[in-house]
Formats: structure tokens, C-alpha cells, sequence
């Protein structure tokens, strides 16, 4: 059902930590590995969290050029993933900050630009009798998603989407794992009872 | 015993898989007494299946594994700003120019700033800091102007068509940041995100993908001034890297026309050009002729007017043989652009046509016919043509390129249909017309070529005995045609510039 989030080996760790080291030595070629080692997360993330296909490759790279710029300064107490992570995610909350103070730029992302596809691909996929109800299942669970409170939306999508570890979120947030937990706490419930209607239905079905 | 209160901080990471093996028992077994807790878990736990059945996935862009280091690597170069090439302070650069006009931007905004939060000083500081914040006001205006980013887009297809990557990144950064100083709306916003990630995949040469993307920013920010610049991107790629040219056709039409409503003359005048060279570059040439001459007539002294002429003059030259057109256009680039030619590199190709078609005007243009149909032939027949050019106006211009070709030809058939005679050194040269001579079958031209082998030892081995030796066969070989007596007056000048040298000497 869920990934099953773990932290990343000490081995990466040291790998990453070792690339680090390389890059801060003048060896730009490390910092493509790293880039490869991350590029994909880390593009998930800003894409599940700003839901939009060119913002979230602007924010992938600038999460890399300013990691780039402040590699200096990374402490290696922390996994190098979750400091790179949190770069990412505090870019994408701001960007959605930015968005959400223009609001004709929500409405065409949101109406535009991400449904359609998505409708699209499912209905690719699955049998006419299905399309209706399956479409809106997803446009329910997305309305429930982004209805949820900043911090608890991000909590859920690290957790529940990326299926990282809640002691990574914790670093990635800057917080303790029993924050975590609350936060996750709560946006399951919410999210349970946003979506309790079609819940049922689907229970049923 | 598990109370409810410690139960509901195991929910989540039972329903993660991340509680231990006690943990998990203790909250299993407080789950088989308390309902309520148990309804919690199920219905979070329904709720979390609902949510992954209609999982939607990331949408990657296309390529993204392969193409993301590159595009973060140019992003990075692209920040660097380093110069490629070391540049003295005091050269004129275009960059430097708008870099210069930023500063001066940022300085009005300070001034201008200042200039509020002073207002109640002595008015003489006051009315001077509003008679600079003006000033300043109106480069800022200028600014905003769709002008500067008019000067930039220029500047950003120039460099890209030249293939100057790093400077391409340096300008789209200035750009950047120009726009990000800009008051923008939020369509020029999105315009700006969707332009700076087409300008890092044209830095990281994924072609096809920052045409896609330009090609977005055209649809959604039409009206942007970014747009211009998109437009003008996409045509550059869909003709230079995708050969794509109908397409890079119809977004030159497109920018013409907008260009023309605006009426900027600049922009009209490239999208014209570049027009008529796309039209060349698809075969069209009657489009492309056309195109070229609409450009000539609406900006005759435009920047864009040599290299019209220059195009104009070689398809009529190559393509319709109009050869008295072709010389007159050929003329007047001659005449009246010097400067232009040179720096198109095109001096040499001018000059010689041009001297071609003026000694064969009385011929009407006969051996230039003839020269230019042998050209777009390689095989044994070329080999007759520039015989018969040789034998039929000998001592002309076209008579010694038909020369030159016959030694092309001559050199193998590897380098025939490709090089041209400056590929050739001096002893490939002699090498290549012996073969002329024991080739040909008219025995002018075999008179001509031992001429020829006797000046390049003479003018560029420095050889004179072997000069003299080639000049004397000739004398001795072909007495009856003309070429025997420019034989007898070059030694004679090469034995009187010897004893010359002996005089001095003793």
C-alpha cells in the first residue's frame, strides 16, 4: 500500500558526504553525481507539492544551484538527502505562497494546466464505465490534499507520496518526530473525513 | 495496559509500518478492547487505500533522467558569469551596455527611494535629487520599454545563431534579471519561469525540448515581450537544429506580421530576413528572391542589406544565371560595401565574379554560362567545359578559373566535387596540372598550363631556373599559339631581373 520509507543507509551517507567533499575541492564533475542520485526525488516533491510540470523543474534546479552555492555549509550530522529536501521544500512553499497572492495564476495552473492531463491519463487507462467516478475520485482526493493546512500537506506528501521515513521528514522539516506524527495524525483525519462520502461509496462499490 | 491517549500517537506509524514489535502488540491488543481506537485505524486506513487507488503519478518532463544534470550544469555556468574570452575594460560590449543601464536602473530606484524618505531636506538638495530621480525615471522608462528586451531578444538569437553558448547564458541571466526588476503581471510571470528554463535547455543543447517550451510560453503569455523572443527561438531551431522549415517559415510570417503592426523597425527587418533565408534554405528559391528584394526595397540602408544583396547576387549568379542582374548587384556590393563583404568574408568570391562577368559581358556572358554549368557538373563533361572555356577565351578571368577547376578535377575524384583550388599547395598544384596537360586534349590548354606551372615557380617556389625551364618548353613546344610569346617576355623579364641581381652584386 505505502512505500516503506527508511533512512538512508550509513553507506550513502558516507558516499554523499565523500561527493561533498570532492565538490568543495573544486571537482564540479561530483556534483552532477549528486544531482543524479537526487534529481528524481527531489523533483517529485516540488511536483507534488506545486502540481505543475514547469514550475517544478524551475524549482528542482534552483533547489540544486542554491544547494550548490551553499554546500559549505551542510553539516554532515544530517543525511545529505534531507538537507537537500528541505532546500526543495521550503522553494516550493514559498512559490505556492508567491502563486497564492496572484490569483489568476492558481486558476489557470490549477484549471489549465495539471487536470486535464491527469484526467487524461486515467481515462487512458481505465474501462468507460469507470472514467466518471474514477475522475472524480481523483479530483476529490486532490481537493482534499490541497485543502489540507501547508505543514500537514507537506507532511503527507513526504510520508504517504515520497514514502520517506518520519525521522527524515523530521530532519526535512526541521522538527521532532512527534511533531511529525501529529501533523500526520491530523491530516489523516482530516483527510478521512473530507473524503468520508466517497469513502463510503468506494467501500461499498 | 495502553490507554487511548498513548494508542492514538501509535496510530500513524502503525499505519506506516514503522512501530516496532512491542509496540505494535500493545496497540493490537488495545485495539481488540476499544472500538473507538479500532474505528480510527480503519477508517484512516480505508481513507489511505481511496487515496492510493487514484495515485497519481509524477509527470517527468520527457528525457528528464539525462537531460536535468545538464540543465542544472548551465544553470550553474549560466550564474557563473565568468567572460569566455579576457575583454579590455574599455571595448564596447553589448552586454556590458545593458548591464550598464541596469546599474543605472537600480541607481534610480535608490535615488528615486532616497528622494521620499528626504523629502522635507533644504530644497536645493531636494529639487536636484527630483531632477536626477527624473532623469533617471525616464532611463527606467526606457527600460520597461519593450525596447531594452527588444535589443536583448536580438541579441539572444545572434548569439545563438553564432553558436556562443556562454554568451547566450550571460545574456538570458542579464535578462533575468532585467525582467525580475520589472514590474511584471502575472502572466508575464509565468512567461518569465517558462523562458528561463527554454533558455537553460537551449544552454544544455536539448533542441527539441526548448522549442516545446517556447512554443508554451507563445500560447499561454502571447502577449508577453517574451514572446517575441520565443517566436523568434522556436524559428531559429526549427531551421537550424530540427531542420524543420516550413515551421521556422510560418513563425517568421508570424513575427513579420506582428512586427509590422508595431511597427518596429528592427524586428520587421530581421523577421524579413530571416524569412528569405528560410525560404533559401527550403529550396524555394522564386520565395526567397523575392523575400530578399521586399527586404532591399523596405530598408535600403538597413544593417541587413549587405547580406540581402550578397544572397540575391549568388542565386542569381548559381540558380537563375540572370548574369547581368548578377553583376549589377555585384557591383554595388563591390562599390558600396567594402567594409560588409569583408567581414561576411566574402571579398574574394565578390571580386572574382565580378571580374568574371565584367570581361565577359562583350561575350554576352558566354563563358560564364558555360563556366557555371560546368560547376554543377563533376564528371568527364565539366572536363570538356573548361577546356573549351580555355581554348575559346583565352587569357580571361574565366579562363584561368576554368584552369583552376581543371586542377580540382585533376587532384582525384575524393577532393573534386568538394575542394576548392586553396586547398591545394603549390606542389599539388604542379602535381595537378601535369595531370591537366597529360589529360586535355587541346593543346592551348596544355600551352596555358605549362604557363601556369612556370608562374608558381616563379611567384611562389622562387625558383627561377625551373620558371625559365617551364616558359622555354612552352616557347619550344607551342610556337604557333599565344601563349609562345608571353613565354618569350617572361624570360626575357626573368633573365633581365637576373643580371640585375649580378650587377648588384658584384
Amino acid at each position: 500500500m505505502v512505500k516503506n520509507g527508511e533512512s538512508p543507509p550509513a553507506a550513502t551517507q558516507r558516499e554523499d558526504e565523500l561527493l561533498v567533499q570532492d565538490v568543495l575541492r573544486g571537482e564540479s564533475g561530483s556534483f552532477d553525481t549528486i544531482v543524479r542520485r537526487y534529481q528524481s526525488i527531489v523533483y517529485a516533491v516540488s511536483y507534488r507539492l506545486v502540481r505543475n510540470r514547469e514550475d517544478a523543474l524551475d524549482i528542482a534546479q534552483e533547489a540544486f544551484i542554491k544547494a550548490f552555492r551553499s554546500l559549505h555549509t551542510w553539516q554532515p550530522t544530517g543525511a545529505f538527502k534531507s538537507w537537500l529536501l528541505r532546500i526543495a521544500t521550503n522553494m516550493s512553499i514559498d512559490h505556492l505562497r508567491r502563486r497564492s497572492r496572484m490569483p489568476a495564476f492558481v486558476e489557470r495552473d490549477a484549471v489549465g494546466q495539471l487536470e486535464p492531463d491527469a484526467v487524461d491519463e486515467r481515462v487512458r487507462i481505465k474501462e468507460p464505465s469507470e472514467r466518471a467516478s474514477e475522475s472524480e475520485l481523483g479530483s476529490a482526493i486532490q481537493t482534499a490534499v490541497d485543502k489540507l493546512p501547508e505543514k500537514q500537506r507537506t507532511v503527507f506528501i513526504l510520508r504517504h507520496y515520497e514514502g520517506l521515513s518520519l525521522k527524515e521528514i523530521a530532519e526535512i522539516m526541521n522538527c521532532t518526530e512527534g511533531t511529525i506524527k501529529t501533523h500526520l495524525f491530523r491530516a489523516t483525519g482530516k483527510l478521512r473525513d473530507e473524503l468520508g462520502a466517497v469513502r463510503r461509496d468506494f467501500m461499498r462499490g | 495496559m495502553l490507554r487511548c491517549y498513548r494508542a492514538r500517537k501509535l496510530i500513524v506509524p502503525y499505519l506506516y509500518g514503522e512501530l516496532d514489535e512491542r509496540a505494535r502488540t500493545q496497540l493490537e491488543a488495545h485495539l481488540d478492547r476499544c472500538a473507538r481506537c479500532a474505528a480510527e485505524v480503519a477508517t484512516r486506513s480505508e481513507t489511505l487505500q481511496l487515496i492510493d487507488r487514484a495515485r497519481q503519478e509524477v509527470d517527468y518532463p520527457e528525457r528528464f533522467e539525462h537531460r536535468f544534470p545538464a540543465m542544472v550544469r548551465a544553470r550553474i555556468e549560466m550564474d557563473d558569469r565568468e567572460p569566455a574570452v579576457a575583454r579590455p575594460l574599455w571595448a564596447p560590449s553589448p552586454v556590458r551596455q545593458v548591464a550598464v543601464m541596469f546599474c543605472t536602473l537600480l541607481l534610480g530606484v535608490l535615488i528615486g527611494s532616497s528622494t521620499m524618505v528626504f523629502g522635507g531636506l533644504r530644497s536645493a538638495h531636494y529639487s536636484r535629487l527630483v531632477n536626477d530621480a527624473r532623469q533617471l525615471e525616464a532611463v527606467r522608462k526606457a527600460i520597461e520599454s519593450e525596447r531594452v528586451l527588444d535589443q536583448l531578444v536580438a541579441l539572444k538569437v545572434q548569439l545563438a545563431e553564432e553558436g556562443k553558448v556562454h554568451s547566450f547564458a550571460k545574456v538570458a541571466a542579464l535578462e533575468n534579471v532585467l525582467v525580475d526588476v520589472m514590474p511584471l503581471s502575472d502572466a508575464e510571470q509565468r512567461a518569465r519561469y517558462l523562458a528561463r528554463n527554454a533558455d537553460s535547455e537551449v544552454v544544455a543543447g536539448n533542441f527539441a525540448e526548448a522549442s516545446r517550451m517556447y512554443e508554451t510560453l507563445l500560447q499561454s503569455c502571447p502577449e508577453s515581450p517574451l514572446a517575441s523572443d520565443a517566436r523568434q527561438m522556436v524559428a531559429f531551431i526549427a531551421k537550424e537544429k530540427l531542420a524543420d522549415y516550413p515551421e521556422a517559415a510560418r513563425q517568421y510570417e508570424v513575427e513579420l506580421a506582428r512586427a509590422e503592426q508595431r511597427e518596429t523597425t528592427e524586428r520587421m527587418e530581421r523577421a524579413a530576413f530571416d524569412l528569405a533565408e528560410t525560404c533559401l534554405a527550403m529550396g524555394e528559391y522564386d520565395k526567397a528572391v523575392d523575400a530578399y528584394w521586399s527586404l532591399l526595397e523596405r530598408f535600403p540602408t538597413g544593417s541587413r542589406t549587405p547580406a540581402a544583396m550578397l544572397k540575391l547576387s549568388d542565386l542569381y549568379f548559381d540558380r537563375f544565371r540572370d548574369f547581368g542582374t548578377a553583376r549589377e548587384l555585384y557591383y554595388q556590393l563591390a562599390s558600396g560595401y567594402g567594409g560588409a563583404i569583408d567581414e561576411m568574408g566574402a571579398r574574394p568570391r565578390v571580386e572574382t565574379r565580378l571580374a568574371m562577368l565584367e570581361q565577359s559581358a562583350r561575350y554576352g556572358f558566354k563563358p560564364v554560362e558555360i563556366f557555371v554549368e560546368a560547376a554543377g557538373i563533376t564528371d568527364q563533361r565539366a572536363f570538356g567545359l573548361y577546356e573549351k572555356i580555355i581554348h575559346m577565351y583565352p587569357n580571361t578571368v574565366v579562363a584561368k578559373l576554368a584552369l583552376d577547376e581543371l586542377c580540382v578535377l585533376a587532384s582525384g575524384p575524393d577532393l573534386a566535387p568538394l575542394a576548392s583550388i586553396d586547398a591545394l599547395s603549390d606542389e599539388q598544384r604542379i602535381d595537378a596540372l601535369r595531370t591537366v596537360i597529360a589529360r586535355c586534349r587541346r593543346k592551348d590548354v596544355a600551352a596555358f598550363a605549362h604557363m601556369a606551372i612556370g608562374d608558381i615557380f616563379r611567384d611562389q617556389i622562387k625558383d627561377f631556373r625551373l620558371a625559365r625551364r617551364e616558359y622555354q618548353y612552352v616557347l619550344d613546344r607551342y610556337p604557333e599559339y599565344l601563349e609562345a610569346s608571353e613565354a618569350q617576355s617572361r624570360i626575357n623579364k626573368l633573365v633581365l631581373a637576373a643580371s640585375e641581381e649580378d650587377r648588384r652584386r658584384s
